[in-house]
């Protein structure tokens, strides 16, 4: 296997251990949070796709984010702003985040991925020496990028199901991890 | 970057994030529990601890010991570390474990933990030194009593490993409250502090 498989099926059962993991919740649990301070699960889902196509769009591929330029914005109701991906939240901001409709967020997450695939689908790493600008500042290459936003990826599905976990109390004492159950 | 770089990158970035969540954590914060059925932060910590050594350890070669999810390989736990601890030396990695063993759990502390890791990381360079082209290909035993492509047994420990540490992070911030706006982390990327 080579690198750009690999990543293509780090995503992929990202994307599908998420949606197993969001499937069948209620939109209280959605937008529910432990603690006033504490992000939901609805707050969780946009920040990663945001973050997801600002990484893939406009960082690696030069676009302008789909929150924008495919209308999410104004369908989620909230400013034409890509710079907003839930970064460096105050407090209050965190507490007055209305967690959107999960319809919505599973639809506009579909597309970013659905993007990502696209992307990954034809990216060659031995050929790609693009240096992409960083938010730090300096340079990064695709692959730096992929890997970081695998990470992060990953994280914030970890935190979702663990959210699902302390609303509704241990669900699956079988699980042993997104690919125990499935060849 | 080839796909061993990455996997050492990947790698690194649960051991710094696991790190980075026990920075400066009381005995207390470490065994507190936001719900009887939930996980605390010493607990994933032990837990994230289990999973890179037992899925190293079969990596490089060690003996297994029974077969499908039970199964037991030579280990730094069997080792060392679970005496350390006071747990039984099996092949647990604390997969399935009812809110009754949470209770009972001994969470181990930061020193164990860290000395665990030390011994356990210091395996996984080893383990990735020695992949070589095409061996990522392989088909071998898996811990889930089942043989897999060597490449889907990372896919799968990194997944969970990165999932567990966005679970100790969030938990950290709800115990101790809101500190403020952090900056986004770029572990692996940016500038060294």
């Amino acid at each position: 296997m080579n690198l750009q498989a690999f990543v293509i099926k780090v995503f992929e059962l990202h994307r599908d251990d998420l949606a197993e993991v969001i499937g069948d919740l209620t939109q209280d649990e959605v937008a529910w949070r432990p603690a006033p301070a504490a992000n939901p699960i609805g707050f969780l889902l946009w920040h990663l796709t945001r973050v997801e196509d600002g990484w893939v769009q406009r960082v690696i591929q030069r676009e302008k984010h789909l929150w924008v330029r495919a209308g999410w914005a104004v369908r989620f109701g909230m400013p034409e702003d890509q710079r907003d991906m839930g970064f460096d939240y105050r407090e209050d901001q965190i507490r007055d985040f209305a967690a959107p409709s999960l319809e919505l967020l599973r639809d506009y997450f579909d597309a970013v991925r659905g993007g990502t695939l696209d992307f990954l689908a034809s990216w060659d790493p031995e050929a790609d020496d693009a240096e992409h600008r960083a938010p730090w500042g300096g340079t990064v290459g695709t692959a730096d990028i992929l890997a970081q936003l695998a990470w992060e990826m990953n994280q914030h599905a970890g935190q979702i199901a663990y959210l699902k976990g302390l609303q509704r109390g241990l669900l699956r004492p079988d699980y042993m991890g997104p690919l125990s159950l499935s060849g | 970057m080839d796909l061993n770089g990455l996997l050492t990158k990947q790698y690194e970035r649960v051991w710094s994030a696991t790190d980075k969540a026990l920075e400066g954590l009381s005995d207390e914060a470490l065994a507190w529990r936001p719900s009887p059925e939930c996980n605390s932060i010493g607990w994933l910590a032990w837990h994230v601890g289990r999973v890179e050594d037992r899925w190293t350890s079969l990596l490089l070669g060690r003996e297994l010991r029974g077969s499908g999810f039970a199964t037991s390989v030579d280990d730094q736990w069997a080792r060392k570390w679970a005496a350390a601890m006071g747990m039984p030396g099996d092949g647990g990695s604390g997969a399935g474990m009812p809110p009754s063993g949470l209770d009972d759990f001994p969470t181990p502390s930061l020193d164990l933990l860290r000395g665990y890791y030390q011994a356990v990381r210091a395996d996984t360079r080893a383990m990735l030194a020695a992949l070589r082209p095409g061996m990522l290909d392989e088909v071998r035993d898996s811990l889930f009593g089942r043989p897999m492509v060597l490449s889907d047994m990372f896919v799968q420990v990194l997944t969970e490993l990165n999932q567990h540490t966005g679970q100790m992070g969030y938990l950290k911030g709800l115990y101790a409250g809101y500190q403020g706006p952090g900056g986004a982390e770029f572990p692996g990327l940016s500038p060294k502090p």
